[in-house]
């Protein structure tokens, strides 16, 4: 029992793992943890909870998609320092990334929760056009096109 | 002591990978693609289409594996697909994919080609471009022939598997001294099998495919490196989940280095 807990314990060999090519959620939480400073010299009078949609370019630029909770100079200023954080270099096109700050008591907090809407796309070995893609996917799966 | 000793050596290995092996190289690759019509039994979901797909790619080397084997980032530089004469967007340019190949150019794993594949990008259709990039061909001596296979494994995280073999028969028909340098010629030619198949998903999906390969490559006689690969490869293929549809794909390609 005690062997097993020790193997248990090794961790799996890392070595044939994909190179980060690809923004991941732990990049992303980097890059928006960044920001938490910056946004707290933007002021932290009243509480508030701001939901924010960010553009994480390839080049590591971030661009503000939708910033929903703050109005006015603040906002003006949060703005500014967002753009100022240079993210992380990635190889694919701008991937749109949703979490939220909260500002409570003084303090300014990144959400633990964060999303990277990746397109994930699902392989078919069939070439396809647009135009009839959702009928073969729906076909093989054995549902309405709409439904996919 | 032995558990410590078992966990710390493990941990070495984070940092094993990233040496950088060889130098950097560029392609051109065009391919001409006939696929036919997609059918099921009963109808025609697609009618049969001609395609041309162009592509810059460079090679870079990233790191030695544990066990030898290489990494080098496939990068597309520019990409350009033609449907029936006609340009199609195509979302392919500045993605990469890792190739990890054996020192003699043999594909153990291809990683990211998930974020080369799918509609709109098209390199699981276009798989072959792959395996002519790093075809492998056996060290054979001037009209001998041999056997070796051309494998390469298509993977889209854990839910997606399927391996391709080309049982090939090589043979070196000499130095092909009317190259920019002197370079050995080979062909080959051999059965191409696809199997595989998604895991952990509802309704699981199978692919299969049958067809058959045959090309010429290149390789400079100082260097070993491929300089030129000229291919025509078919297959016919089946996906089927709840239903089984099938595609007819001719090949046919050239992958030539930019100096």
């Amino acid at each position: 029992m005690m062997l097993v807990l020790l193997l248990g314990a090794v961790p799996l060999d890392p070595v044939g793992d994909p190179l980060p090519n690809y923004l991941n959620e732990s990049q992303a939480h980097q890059a928006v943890d960044a920001m938490v400073p910056l946004l707290k010299s933007c002021g932290t009078e009243s509480d508030m909870t701001v939901r924010l949609e960010l553009d994480f370019s390839g080049d590591g630029r971030i661009d503000l998609h939708r910033l929903d909770g703050v109005s006015g100079p603040v906002a003006e200023c949060w703005t500014a320092a967002i753009a100022s954080i240079a993210g992380p270099v990635h190889h694919d096109t701008p991937q749109r990334v949703s979490t939220s700050i909260y500002v409570r008591g003084g303090d300014v907090l990144a959400s633990p929760t964060l999303t990277v809407g990746t397109r994930d796309l699902a392989p078919l070995l069939i070439f396809s056009t647009p135009q009839t893609r959702g009928l073969i996917y729906s076909v093989i799966q054995g549902t309405e096109a709409a439904e996919q | 002591m032995l558990w410590l000793f078992a966990v710390l050596a493990s941990c070495s290995v984070h940092r094993a990978g990233e040496q950088a092996v060889d130098v950097a190289r560029q392609y051109r690759v065009t391919v001409s693609a006939q696929f036919g019509a997609v059918k099921t039994e009963e109808s025609v979901l697609q009618p049969a289409m001609e395609t041309r797909l162009a592509l810059r790619v460079t090679s870079t080397p990233t790191r030695r594996f544990r066990d030898g084997s290489l990494g080098a980032q496939l990068r597309v530089v520019d990409a350009e697909l033609t449907v029936d004469g006609e340009p199609v967007p195509v979302e392919l340019v500045g993605r990469t994919a890792e190739l990890r190949t054996f020192a003699n150019g043999e594909i153990l794993d291809i990683g990211w080609i998930d974020r080369l594949s799918g509609p709109g990008r098209h390199l699981d259709a276009f798989e072959v471009i792959f395996p002519a990039l790093s075809p492998a061909p056996p060290s054979v001596k001037v009209g001998v022939e041999e056997n070796r296979r051309i494998i390469w494994p298509f993977r889209s995280g854990r839910t997606v598997r399927w391996d391709n073999a080309v049982e090939a028969v090589w043979k070196n028909l000499g130095v092909d001294k009317a190259q920019t340098s002197p370079a050995w010629e080979l062909t080959y030619r051999g059965p191409w099998t696809l199997d595989g198949g998604t895991r952990f998903v509802s309704p699981g999906v199978g692919y299969t495919a049958k067809g058959h390969g045959e090309g010429t490559v290149w390789m400079d006689v100082k260097t070993g490196s491929m300089t030129l690969h000229v291919f025509e490869w078919h297959r016919t293929v089946q996906v089927e989940g709840k239903v089984a549809l099938t595609q007819t794909q001719e090949f046919e390609g050239r992958i030539e280095v930019i100096p």
